[in-house]
């Protein structure tokens, strides 16, 4: 037996997660993940007006909110034989689309960034960009105030960990520019959506609000300013990291998990939902050469819950049967 | 936060031995089984339990952590932290999710007054939650005119009262029609969206059916 190292809560997600690896030789032989918490959602929708199902379904998760809702919403759809009026897939589109833009911020700097810069380092940025001084003055004082936790303490870097004062000050500047960023991102998906997290607007067949055509000006000028943002920080930000420190990692096959990948697609621009903005398919084995992507088939996927604790079931489509607690 | 695990329990350890904080809970406590949330090996009560020995008040937000919220409806069988945390001050800030203002002005309020806020039968602050939203609202007029919204798809009824699409505005309380939500971008009402009475401790439970109104609307006509 090796030696075992537990994480355990895991902070930066939503609900509550438990990782435990063994490690044997330096190397990791086995893994465990954990989710410790069992709201019991899907057993409540059991008897209700199938109609609440969007809405409570949103709840799931804060972060994720709205891929719930549109599933939920979907699938009352597709039970009630309901057309949904083009007008109303688009705004499910945008406001879906709203949250993907502040999902990617979310994830890279408040969610992941941390895990790849040796924080510490801010205190030693010598340049001379006025901004990056007064950030780096802040951060001091707040450290100083042991007011920092949202920074620290924070696990020592290793070797592939970034320590260069200029990329980490920045990363960190990005981190809360990233904040406001995906706040006005949220009031993008509130705008038809109601408030954000958790769109009220979303009903079987379609959606409860109007668009007006100030509001669709509106809209644009924010996605505009989003976009911005996302070309001048984050994808400059996410390729830094992905090919600077972190490219050794990606040549050892680390970062890609199983290499087999799965799309189901999204973001119809058609009412047959025959173009998608976002094509499904799945790769098996992926080569970047030829990444050889085969047609998506939803029959093919089963739910399992052999490791759950949710009622035993064999492993078979969610149309079949249903999950109990 | 930067630290997971060891490191961040070790955050919350030295801030509980510390004392005098204000505790600020998130997530109704599963009364059925303690299996329903476990936090670093822990029963989730149990933390909340010891985290309130010391805290100068507590603070629930959502409905969740006020009155059970969603989970008070599932087997888990939700309840708020004012059921377990007795003999510390506590403020329930409901809704679902909450209002990001509710809870910075309730913290800005104990800071800078050293005390807590005026609060309500259900100890919600009655700054936030003093007034019916059916008074306030912004489809006001067309109740009071008895324009009942029924289809969505008419663009003559789009800005039409909610009640008979189950609209629970009559019986919620909270400033969402004046303060909104999103820097002011929107709220329920304003999407065309029933309110759901997340305010109230009854949600989710006993405000379902969401979509169907609780009365006819025609006992408003007498």
């Amino acid at each position: 037996m090796g030696k075992r190292i537990v994480v355990d809560p895991v902070t930066r997600i939503e609900g509550h997660l438990k990782i435990e690896v063994e490690i044997e030789g330096g190397k990791v032989k086995e893994a465990w993940s954990s989710g410790t918490m069992a709201p019991g959602f899907e057993v409540l929708l059991i008897s209700r007006d199938p109609r609440d199902a969007s809405y409570v379904i949103s709840r799931f998760c804060g972060v994720c909110y709205s891929v719930h809702q549109r599933c939920s919403a979907r699938a009352l759809d597709m039970a009630f034989g309901a057309q949904v009026p083009w007008g109303g897939n688009l705004i499910r589109n945008l406001v879906m689309g709203a949250q993907y833009i502040y999902d990617h911020l979310l994830h890279f700097y408040q969610l992941s960034v941390l895990d790849y810069i040796g924080i510490r380092a801010v205190l030693d940025y010598r340049g001379k960009d006025k901004e990056l001084l007064a950030l780096r003055d802040k951060i001091k004082a707040v450290v100083e105030a042991s007011d920092s936790h949202s920074l620290l303490p924070a696990y020592k870097p290793d070797e592939y960990g970034v320590r260069d004062p200029e990329v980490v000050l920045t990363a960190v500047k990005h981190y809360l520019e990233a904040l406001k960023a995906n706040a006005k991102a949220r009031n993008m998906g509130a705008m038809w959506g109601g408030r954000a997290p958790h769109y009220q607007n979303i009903v079987v067949g379609g959606v409860t609000s109007y668009p007006t055509v100030e509001e669709c000006k509106k809209f644009k000028e924010m996605l505009d300013e989003q976009k911005r943002f996302v070309e001048e920080a984050y994808l400059k930000d996410v390729i830094y990291f992905g090919t600077g420190p972190l490219w050794k990692l990606a040549q050892d096959g680390f970062g890609g998990g199983h290499r087999n990948y799965l799309a189901c697609g999204d973001f119809p621009l058609d009412p047959e939902w025959k173009n998608l903005v976002f094509p499904s398919g799945v790769v098996f084995d992926f080569d970047h050469k030829d990444p050889k992507v085969k047609a998506f088939d939803h029959k093919k996927i089963t739910e399992s819950v052999k490791y759950a604790w949710y009622r035993e079931k064999p492993p078979v489509h969610p149309f079949e049967e249903g999950t109990g607690l | 936060m930067a630290s997971a695990g060891d490191l961040a329990e070790k955050v919350y350890h030295e801030t509980v031995k510390e004392g005098g904080y204000i505790l600020v809970v998130e997530r109704s406590i599963p009364k059925a089984d303690d299996k329903f949330c476990l936090v670093g090996g822990r029963p989730f009560k149990e933390i909340v339990l010891e985290a309130s020995k010391k805290a100068k008040c507590i603070i629930a937000v959502e409905a969740c952590a006020s009155f059970g919220g969603i989970p008070k409806a599932t087997p888990s069988q939700g309840i708020g932290v004012g059921e377990v945390g007795k003999g510390k001050p506590i403020i329930n800030l409901p809704l679902c999710p909450v209002h990001p203002e509710h809870l910075i002005g309730t913290i800005l309020y104990i800071l800078t007054k050293g005390k807590l806020p005026e609060l309500d039968d259900h100890k919600r602050p009655i700054m936030f939650f003093g007034e019916l939203v059916h008074d306030k609202c912004s489809r006001r007029e067309h109740f009071d005119q008895w324009n009942f919204l029924k289809d969505w798809n008419d663009p003559g009824q789009r800005e039409w009262c909610l009640f008979e699409k189950g609209c629970k505005g009559p019986m919620a309380y909270s400033d969402c029609p004046v303060r909104k939500w999103n820097h002011g971008t929107n709220w329920c009402i304003g999407c065309g969206a029933p309110l759901t009475g997340c305010s109230e401790p009854g949600f989710y439970g006993e405000m379902s059916p969401i979509y169907s109104a609780s009365l006819p609307s025609e006992v408003f006509k007498g």
